[in-house]
């Protein structure tokens, strides 16, 4: 028999977890906010793990006696480990007790390296969507409540040259002059990234414009500050603009990524897990893959995997959750 | 032609971005190239004398139609970024054809059979799977590409077989990842679910209509609407995909040039990509007019 989602009077009334779980896409926002959580967590492990004593290894520990040591655990080992058994007995060919994920060819330890890239996307992450918050809430509300003035036109020029650049070619270019510095790769992408939220407000505030409430907080003698900040953007995009922080975010993990497999992304000292699968699977001739060496692209690749899922999860549930559908955002 | 003020419209305020792009792109690349004065001290170009090189720049292009002289390889950029264009181009135009074929056929079905353990299952792993950057998507299929349809041998007997997969496989990578499909697939759900429950529908169903028809062409729109809106990305990642798959084209040699600082080439790849951003723009904001009379003003 099917299920149809029906409206329940008691929805309203009901309280707690049990209510929660009832409304469309919970179960989503939960999984997706493990996700999430363990994500935090494994950040700030990764970025403090090691100076609180915690774990034994700093992320950029070089040891050259221990470089491609294997798994400890003898799951991952016949999962990751596909080399062909040696005709003599290599040191560097057993694995190294205390690497939990093994080391990679400068002798560095994997487990905490990838924690580590964890607390760089976080980092990145936020001032980014800030960044754009900021940026595209301003451009915004330029176009949408100042219709008709100079003001409109110039906010609505800067959005659409915003919206012709190729990206990858611009924070190609950005990265390249600024020497690989990742402020300077955040504080591009969070103007790149401000368009989608400049488009959503100034749609809410176009249809928003002539409702009685707007009319009569005019009337009122309330600023335009007031009116924009509290009534448009708190009251009536923050569900939109939620949905847009996480896919933002996700969007900085997939775009540093991709930069840093090409070699075009944040120097050496911070982590990033694009360059750790570049290194690892051996760029664009995967020698490491070929001979079997898995074990050090692969913890990234399912780093990347586990965040991007978790939040595409959050951000579906959000969307079924505030009844948001795609052509909202999309203009 | 009430419709051709506003598309005139359209074109003026285009060619204005397209200046405000490649303006943008030649400052920062200034950065990239160094002025020697007479007593050979090098500096970086003031904003001043970017400017004056921009305007002659410009000139050359609308008049003349050149695009510069690379002084690193010492030929003409057109020449250089023709040669590597073929390819992209045949990337692009393929990813877009492979998403469009796959979101339409997957996003009626999910609007249909909502209900089922496909759907429920196999659509948001769609969105999962379209999620990924391009190339984690293609370092694990590079290895098996390169065995069965890599043409390394230049003697090799080029068969269609191999031709189809040497460029088969890096466009479906391309159409599949970068997020575009899952949202082609999600914007197509929404329209047929909401198309289903109209009335003129139902009555044909219930007439024993066909109704195929009248759904695909009305996902026809929305769909399209998301490819030119997501032009940039299928740009951005075909760069990817050839640098990843092929020895030549437009990414090496934007790469190149960077590394060489050659600020001409990557000029006129930026401003190429920004026309067909900007034109897709138009072609889309004409089909919604056209179709649409309410967006007219």
């Amino acid at each position: 028999m099917r299920k149809e989602f029906s409206y329940d009077p008691n929805l309203e009334a009901a309280k707690g977890f049990k209510a929660f779980l009832r409304q469309p896409g919970s179960v989503s926002i939960l999984i997706g906010s493990l996700f999430i959580i363990v994500f935090v967590a494994g950040a700030l492990f990764g970025q403090y793990g090691y100076q609180l004593g915690l774990y034994p290894h700093s992320p950029t520990d070089v040891q050259y006696d221990r470089f491609d040591s294997p798994p400890t655990s003898s799951v991952l080992r016949t999962l990751f480990d596909r080399r062909e058994e040696p005709e003599f007995d290599f040191e560097y060919y057993e694995p190294i007790e205390g690497h939990i994920l093994g080391t990679d060819n400068d002798g560095r330890d994997i487990f905490i390296r990838v924690l580590n890239g964890a607390s760089t996307y976080l980092y990145a992450g936020i001032v980014t969507v800030l960044i754009s918050l900021l940026i595209g809430i301003t451009l915004g509300s330029l176009t949408g409540y100042y219709r008709g003035k100079a003001s409109e036109s110039v906010a609505s020029f800067i959005t659409n040259v915003l919206d012709a650049y190729p990206r990858i070619v611009i924070l190609i270019i950005v990265a390249f002059i600024s020497h690989f510095n990742l402020y300077a790769i955040m504080v591009t992408l969070g103007i790149l990234n401000a368009t989608r939220i400049a488009r959503i407000i100034s749609g809410t505030i176009d249809s928003l414009k002539n409702t009685d409430f707007i009319l009569a907080a005019k009337e009122i003698g309330l600023s335009d500050l007031t009116i924009i900040g509290k009534h448009i953007v708190w009251y009536n995009c923050r569900h939109l603009l939620s949905i847009q922080i996480i896919y933002g975010f996700a969007s900085v993990i997939l775009i540093e990524a991709t930069l840093s497999y090409i070699g075009y992304g944040i120097g050496d000292p911070l982590v990033s897990w694009g360059r750790m699968i570049y290194e690892g699977s051996g760029g664009r001739y995967p020698h490491n893959f070929v001979a079997g060496v898995y074990w050090q692209a692969m913890p990234p690749v399912v780093a990347i995997i586990g965040t991007i899922l978790g939040l595409n999860l959050l951000g579906d549930g959000l969307s079924k959750r505030f009844n948001v559908k795609q052509t909202d955002y999309l203009l | 032609m009430k419709i051709a003020r506003p598309i005139l419209k359209e074109i003026l305020f285009a060619l204005l971005v397209l200046f405000g792009t490649t303006f943008t792109i030649y400052l920062l690349l200034g950065q990239l190239i160094y002025e020697q004065d007479a007593e050979g001290v090098r500096t970086t170009p003031s904003f001043v004398s970017i400017t004056a090189h921009y305007g002659e720049w410009v000139t050359d292009a609308v008049l003349k139609g050149e695009l510069g002289h690379s002084q690193t390889v010492n030929r003409d950029v057109s020449e250089i970024i023709g040669e590597g264009f073929r390819q992209t181009f045949i990337l692009v135009i393929g990813s877009i054809i492979v998403s469009i074929l796959l979101a339409i056929p997957l996003g009626v079905i999910a609007a249909l059979r909502s209900q089922t353990w496909f759907v429920r299952f196999f659509i948001p792993g769609t969105y999962l799977f379209s999620a990924l950057p391009v190339f984690l998507l293609a370092i694990f299929i590079r290895p098996f590409w390169v065995e069965h349809f890599g043409i390394l041998d230049w003697y090799a007997e080029i068969s269609w077989f191999r031709l189809a997969g040497y460029f088969g496989i890096p466009i479906i990578i391309l159409g599949i990842a970068d997020g575009v499909l899952g949202e082609m697939i999600k914007h197509v759900r929404e329209v047929v679910g909401g198309m289903i429950r109209e009335n003129y529908i139902r009555a044909a169903i219930a007439r024993g209509a066909k109704v195929s028809k009248h759904i695909i062409k009305n996902t026809l729109l929305p769909v399209f609407t998301i490819v030119t809106s997501r032009f940039s990305y299928a740009l951005g990642g075909a760069l990817i995909v050839e640098y990843i798959f092929f020895s030549q084209g437009i990414s090496i040699v934007a790469l190149d040039a960077l590394k060489y600082r050659d600020p001409h080439v990557l000029l006129a790849i930026g401003m190429i990509f920004s026309l067909l951003i900007v034109a897709a723009n138009i072609i889309n904001r004409i089909l919604t007019v056209a179709v649409d009379p309410r967006t007219r003003d």
